[in-house]
Order: structure tokens, then C-alpha cells, then sequence
């Protein structure tokens, strides 16, 4: 009775402030100033989207666009079900997705009543949070309560001890393929796009120049070296290299299933049994066997270049295998609830690593895209499996309505003018625009969205950031343990003291208010981490706002 | 002699620290607060590992840190500069809070972790 007495009173709060603002937007122009609501308005309150929307804790991972994204998806499906930020930031990673990215080139902004205002504007490449919604579109999004670092269903650890000991292998692994995946996509070569592009230049050369030699005595060597060239020149490591890094790989994997005295007989977490890790071992174990007789065969294919480089036959010999192996993976962890031990994972993803730079360095020439394609995802779900098992099988994701587009835009609009000081000129008109779409998507009649921005994290951590959305370098120059962050806006107030308008934050660092600064520490939801800033805070330092909306009816 | 041992109590509830109940998984903990925004597990009220950090970490310089993704700066620095784990625990709401556990099993919540 209470619950339904608090939801009526919720519902009878926005109404009215619903009623007053519809009164004023309804008059509203695209020149005019949107006035900030005289009552709260919280989309975490009863009946509004956010209503179940328990505060993030992105540990040290470097997601928190998407913990922003997970609220945007969380309102705009319908029932609102909480989502897991850590499965959508590894599944943003997983490729064959090109057909979703770039988000929309151009979009108008609409106001409180969905009518168009101004013209269209022109969208800056849909930043992470688009990245991670567009991932979704194609992935699905896992329940929160599937994940078991992020609900109760935890990761099976006997007692409380246990189960931290297995979340921090797993919040360290993940820790680490992330970084090493984003690092990747910027500076290996042998990633995605960078790999499609050069595949078909080297080619074209190389069918050249094994037209120009075929038949000329010696020419198998010559061949060799100037492919050896070329793929000096096209990878850090030759070819050779990453065969003897293989070599080593397959060494240390040997070393750690078999004689390493911390794990005698295989990895155990302490929270699984022998007989499956011994499982697992064995599966591992198994495909090593094939190991002397892929690098033999490696070899073979660079000194003997024409039958070498059939692809029938690499598949045959050496990918399918491999693959198999890694299927296999997939299957033990969706029959073991409990994943794998993180440890035995990073060795195994290590190996892989320099399996996929191996195939890597001759996939240029074979267009063995796919396979790598194969080996990379295969990589996320190992990943995806010790976090949230029951998500690897599609049947249990939520799929995301086609209707539903990400949006993002750089702020402010107008070109800013500043004094010789710095000082900010034009505030005025800076404002306009990030009010307008701040407040028309919160406070939206028949469906309030919360809206992403990206902004310093220092504004958080300190009490004297002001004026860094034009010169993003500004804030790490002010305090070297800031940078860019993504945090979600779920409210918005007039302060009744001050006049000046204020924004409800979700912030994705736990409910600690420990992390805020001295000043927001006051403003701080103890408990939720939920902060109120000031609008000149908000509106000097945000870069950029991202909201998810329907599409248009044609 | 109820007004005396009402006055006592109100006092022994003064000194005696914050409590609050949290779960890792399905598992149940406690954490003390023992000083302001500084909540420890209930065996460590006086000395241990974590609150060694906190005291460290306050006589330490804000560092650069990579914050790619808007890292929780209490998570980077109890990785980076107090080499502790972290773990999630959450309230009943669901609502998430890190914390940072040492070698002694000792932990503390990341918020707690601050340079000067």
C-alpha cells in the first residue's frame, strides 16, 4: 500500500511538473531558454524508468561509458531491466560490426513534444557510448543478474572470501583485456581494419611478383625473402619471430598445466573441483600435441611457397583444429556455471595472442581474416563466459528493438569567446543548447530519457575544474589524475537558495562518495553516489551528450 | 538509574563505529566505519594492511593516472599504488560499492584510498 501510495505520489509530482513545464515548452521556440524545473525531477523515482537503477562501481576498469550506456538501454526497453555493464564493454570489442558503427551523421534535435527544432545537426562519430548501444544492437545485452561479479548470483566462491578472491582474478583479467584489446585496435597492425586494408595491397604485389618469378631458377627463395621483407615492414615482428614467440608460448603453457608446484595437476580456484579444471586441462593439454606439428608446417609454407599457401590445407591441418579447441572452450563454460580460473585463462589467451599474430603475419597473404575474426571472438567469449556464463547463450540476452538509435553530439554549439584571462564570454549561448537537450529529454511528456555526457572526471574530484569542454587537454593539465569520463544525467532542479539550476549525476564510481570532491561530497546521495552539479559546471566542462532515441517513422 | 544507563548508552553508541552489512555474491559481510568515509572489515579496527594504505596513500602526491573510460580513481590507485584487489561488494538495492583487499585479507572502500 505504501509502495503504490509513494509510486501515485511520484507520478502525481512529475505529472504536475510535467503540466507546468508542458505549458511553458509549449511555447517554446529553438530560440528560447527552457526553464529549469521549480520541483525536483528524478527519472530514479517510482514509475520512471530509472526507478530500479542501483548505483555502477566500475572498479578500475575503464568502462564507464558503458555504465552510462546500460542506463540509457535500461530506460528505453521496455520494463527497464537492469543490464551488465561489464558484458556490454567486453562484447563491444567483438568484430563483425562494422554495419552498426558510425551512429547517425545528422540528426535535428527535438523539444519536450518531439517537434523538430533548428536544423539538422551534423553528429560527430558515435562516441563509445554509441559504440557500446550499437554492439548491443547486434549482441543483445545480458540481465544484470546473469553477471556474476555485478548480483548476488555470484561466481560460486563457498564463502565471502572465496568469492572476492574470484571476482578480483576475474575485474583483473577483464581489467586486462580490455586495455589490451583497445590498445590493439589503436596500435596492432594485425587488427581489423588495418589488416583489411593491407591485405589486398600486399596481394596485389605479391601476385605480381610471383608472376615475375615463377619458373626462374630459385626463385622459391627469392620469393621468400621478399615476403619475409614485406612483412618486416607490415608487422612489428617477422614471421620467424612470431614463430619462435609461439615456441615459447607453447613452453610456458606446457610449464604452468604440468609442473607449475602453485597448481599442482591444473588450476584450481578453490571454488572448483579437480575433476573439471583436470578437464580442462586435458582439452588444453590435448591441442598441444598439434603444436611441433603447425610450427613445422608454418615453416614448410614459407620455404615452400607455392603448395604451402594453400588455404584448403592450412585450414585443414592447423585452423580447424585450433578452433575446434576453442569451441570446446566456449562449451566448458557454458556447462560450468562457475567459468574458469583466470590465471589458467590469461596463459591460454597469451598463447592465443601469438597464435593470432602468427596466422596473423601469413593472414595477410592468405586472407585468413575470418579465422582471426574467429580467434579474437572466441577470445571475448572467454572472457564473457567467467563473467557472466549464461550470457554466452543468446537465448538468455535481451535483444535490443530496431528502432531504437544512439545519438551523440559535441557541445556547445556556438564557437566560444573568452578574454585574455580565459574567462569564458559567451556563456549565455552556451548554455542554451545544452539546456535545451539536457531538459527536453528528461523531462520529456510521454517518454523521459535519461542523456550520457561526456565530461572531465576532475569536475568529480576537484572543486576548481571550470571551462575544459573546448580544450579537453586543459583537464588532465589541471590535476594529472583526471581525464575523460562518461556519466549518465538522471535529474534535474532549480536550487532554491542559489536560483541556478542543477543537475541530478549517476555516476558510475559506487555508492562511496569517497572519490568526490570535498564540495560535492556535501551534494553527494550517500549511499547511491548520486551527485547534484551545478548547471556551470555541467555546461563548462561536458564535451558531449549522448541520448538514445526511437527512430523517426518514415 | 534508567536515566543513567540511558545517558551511558547513548555515549557507548557514540564511540562505538558505523556498521553496515554488504554482500559479495550471496555472501554476507560487515564493515565498520572507523573514521570518516573510511569503512574497513570488522576485524580490522585498530591496525592492518588496509588502513596502513589509507594512511600511506594520504602522504602520497596525486599521480597521472590513465583514466581511459573514466577510471574510479579509488580503484586505479588501490591496483596501482597500494597493490590491493579489488572486489564489488553491494547493498541490498543493489547499489555497488569497490573495495580494495591486501595481503592479510584486511580490506577497505576505495573512496577511502586518497592522495594528498
Amino acid at each position: 500500500m505504501l509502495r503504490l501510495f509513494s509510486k501515485l505520489k511520484g507520478a502525481l509530482i512529475f505529472g504536475t511538473i510535467l503540466l507546468i513545464m508542458g505549458k511553458d515548452s509549449g511555447a517554446v521556440e529553438s530560440s528560447t531558454l527552457p526553464d529549469c524545473p521549480g520541483e525536483e525531477v528524478r527519472l530514479d523515482q517510482p514509475g520512471m524508468p530509472l526507478e530500479h537503477s542501483p548505483v555502477q562501481d566500475q572498479d578500475g576498469l575503464g568502462i564507464c561509458y558503458a555504465s552510462s550506456s546500460t542506463l540509457l538501454i535500461q530506460a528505453a526497453l521496455k520494463g527497464h531491466p537492469e543490464v551488465s555493464a561489464i558484458d556490454l564493454a567486453v562484447n563491444t570489442y567483438k568484430k563483425d560490426q562494422e554495419k552498426n558503427k558510425g551512429g547517425t551523421l545528422f540528426y535535428t534535435e527535438m523539444d519536450s513534444k518531439g517537434k523538430p527544432v533548428g536544423k539538422p545537426e551534423l553528429f560527430i562519430n558515435a562516441g563509445l557510448v554509441c559504440e557500446a548501444f550499437n554492439s548491443a544492437k547486434v549482441n543483445g545485452v545480458c540481465p544484470r543478474n546473469h553477471s556474476s561479479i555485478e548480483s548476488s548470483s555470484g561466481t560460486g566462491g563457498k564463502s565471502y572470501s572465496d568469492e572476492m578472491s574470484a571476482q578480483s582474478e576475474i575485474l583483473n583479467e577483464t581489467a586486462h583485456f580490455i586495455s589490451g584489446m583497445s590498445a590493439g585496435k589503436k596500435k596492432n597492425p594485425s587488427f581489423d581494419l588495418k589488416l583489411r586494408e593491407s591485405a589486398p595491397a600486399l596481394r596485389t604485389i605479391y601476385q605480381k611478383n610471383l608472376n615475375d618469378h615463377l619458373g626462374a631458377p630459385g626463385s622459391g627463395d627469392h620469393l621468400l625473402a621478399f615476403q619475409l621483407g614485406l612483412l618486416d615492414k607490415a608487422y612489428p615482428n617477422s614471421v620467424s619471430s612470431n614463430l619462435d614467440q609461439r615456441t615459447k608460448a607453447e613452453a610456458e603453457l606446457r610449464a604452468f598445466f604440468i609442473s607449475d608446484p602453485k597448481f599442482p595437476g591444473g588450476y584450481l580456484t578453490g571454488i572448483r573441483d579437480n575433476k573439471s579444471s583436470r578437464s580442462l586441462m586435458d582439452q588444453e593439454y590435448a591441442s598441444l600435441s598439434d603444436y611441433p606439428e603447425l610450427i613445422k608446417l608454418l615453416r614448410d609454407s614459407e620455404s615452400q611457397m607455392g603448395s604451402a599457401m594453400n588455404l584448403d590445407k592450412m585450414h585443414e591441418r592447423i585452423a580447424n583444429p585450433t578452433y575446434a579447441f576453442l569451441k570446446d572452450s566456449e562449451a566448458y563454460f557454458q556447462s560450468n556455471k562457475n567459468g574458469m580460473g583466470c590465471d589458467a585463462m590469461a596463459h591460454i589467451r597469451g598463447n592465443l595472442a601469438t597464435l593470432s599474430k602468427t596466422y596473423g603475419s601469413v593472414g595477410a597473404f592468405l586472407e585468413f581474416q575470418n579465422f582471426l575474426n574467429g580467434l579474437e571472438n572466441a577470445d571475448v567469449n572467454l572472457v564473457l563466459g567467467a563473467i557472466a556464463p549464461k550470457c554466452l547463450d543468446g537465448a538468455n540476452r535481451i535483444k535490443i528493438p530496431e528502432n531504437l538509435q544512439c545519438l551523440s553530439s559535441k557541445v556547445p554549439t556556438p564557437d566560444v569567446i573568452r578574454d585574455k584571462k580565459g574567462k569564458i564570454l559567451n556563456y549565455e549561448a552556451i548554455r542554451k543548447p545544452v539546456r535545451q537537450k539536457l531538459l527536453w529529454s528528461l523531462m520529456n511528456h510521454s517518454n523521459p530519457r535519461p542523456v550520457s555526457i561526456g565530461i572531465c572526471s576532475g569536475v568529480f574530484s576537484y572543486d576548481d575544474v571550470m571551462g575544459t569542454f573546448d580544450q579537453p587537454a586543459a583537464c588532465k593539465k589541471l590535476h594529472p589524475d583526471t581525464g575523460p569520463h562518461q556519466v549518465t544525467v538522471i535529474g534535474a532542479r532549480k536550487n532554491k537558495a542559489s536560483g541556478s539550476c542543477e543537475y541530478l549525476i549517476q555516476n558510475s564510481w559506487g555508492s562511496d562518495c569517497g572519490s568526490m570532491s570535498p564540495r560535492l561530497q556535501k551534494e553527494c546521495e550517500v549511499n547511491h553516489g548520486k551527485v547534484w552539479l551545478d548547471e556551470k559546471v555541467l555546461v563548462t566542462n561536458v564535451d558531449e551528450i549522448v541520448k538514445i532515441v526511437e527512430k523517426p517513422a518514415k | 538509574m534508567i536515566i543513567l544507563f540511558t545517558f551511558l548508552s547513548l555515549f557507548a553508541h557514540a564511540d562505538a563505529p558505523f556498521k553496515k552489512i554488504l554482500k559479495v555474491g550471496p555472501h554476507h559481510f560487515s564493515v565498520i566505519e572507523v573514521r570518516p568515509s573510511v569503512w574497513v572489515n570488522e576485524s580490522c579496527s585498530q591496525t592492518c594492511d588496509a588502513l596502513r594504505a589509507v594512511d600511506q596513500m594520504a602522504k602520497m602526491s596525486a599521480r597521472a593516472i590513465n583514466v581511459a573510460g573514466g577510471v574510479n580513481p579509488g580503484s586505479w590507485r588501490c591496483k596501482m599504488l597500494a597493490h590491493g584487489n579489488v572486489f564489488i561488494a553491494q547493498d541490498e538495492a543493489g547499489n555497488q560499492q569497490s573495495f580494495c583487499r591486501f595481503k592479510d585479507a584486511s580490506f577497505v572502500n576505495n573512496g577511502a584510498l586518497k592522495t594528498k
